[in-house]
């Protein structure tokens, strides 16, 4: 028969049980690169850039039109020297980076591995992006 | 004191449960991966860095 404590264990074991197979998985922002899968990576790296290309189109006056799927100049926002330097240097690390992220991804999707060197170029260079 | 049968019986659903919620949770959070790569990358092809306006 079951004793008090037994009873206590088996309760204890089951609610440990429901905890473990029922928490929700790590959603895939909050790893560290070094711990995403290769998949996760790519996804990452198009977030950041088009994060960071949406904050450019902002400060130059543009909007991005859902409909047309085009971004739209909706303003013309005055520009400080400094500003305008950033924004230089934003466009091009964006273009650096763009053809380097599109390699990454063709050859994840043809099965190959991509290499390290270029990965960890592009994490630094959207590192530095996201520090600008 | 409950009967020791009935808790085994129903530790056991809960068990079932558990592992069913977690398979399908295993299944969506694929599916949601899914979605946000393919929603990124149609949104990266449209970000041309050439259609960025000069400052």
């Amino acid at each position: 028969m079951f004793q008090r404590k037994q009873f206590t264990m088996l309760l204890v074991m089951l609610i440990a049980m429901v905890f473990l197979f029922g928490c929700p998985m790590v959603p895939t922002g909050a790893k560290p690169i070094s711990q995403m899968t290769p998949k996760e990576k790519v996804t990452w790296m198009y977030g950041v850039y088009n994060s960071q290309y949406a904050d450019y189109q902002s400060m130059t006056g543009h909007t991005w039109n859902d409909t047309t799927k085009t971004w739209e100049k909706t303003s013309s926002p005055t520009l400080s020297e400094d500003q305008k330097e950033i924004l230089r240097k934003r466009k091009e690390v964006l273009t650096k980076v763009y053809p380097l992220i599109k390699l990454y991804d063709s050859k994840l999707n043809s099965g190959a591995v991509p290499d390290r060197e270029t990965e960890q170029k592009i994490i630094d260079l959207l590192n530095g992006l996201q520090s600008m | 004191m409950a009967d020791p049968a009935l808790v085994v019986i129903e530790g056991g659903k809960l068990i079932l449960q558990a592992y069913f919620n977690y398979m399908r949770q295993a299944g969506k959070t694929e599916e949601e991966a899914e979605a946000l790569y393919q929603s990124e990358k149609s949104q990266f092809d449209f970000n041309k860095p050439s259609s960025l306006e000069d400052v």
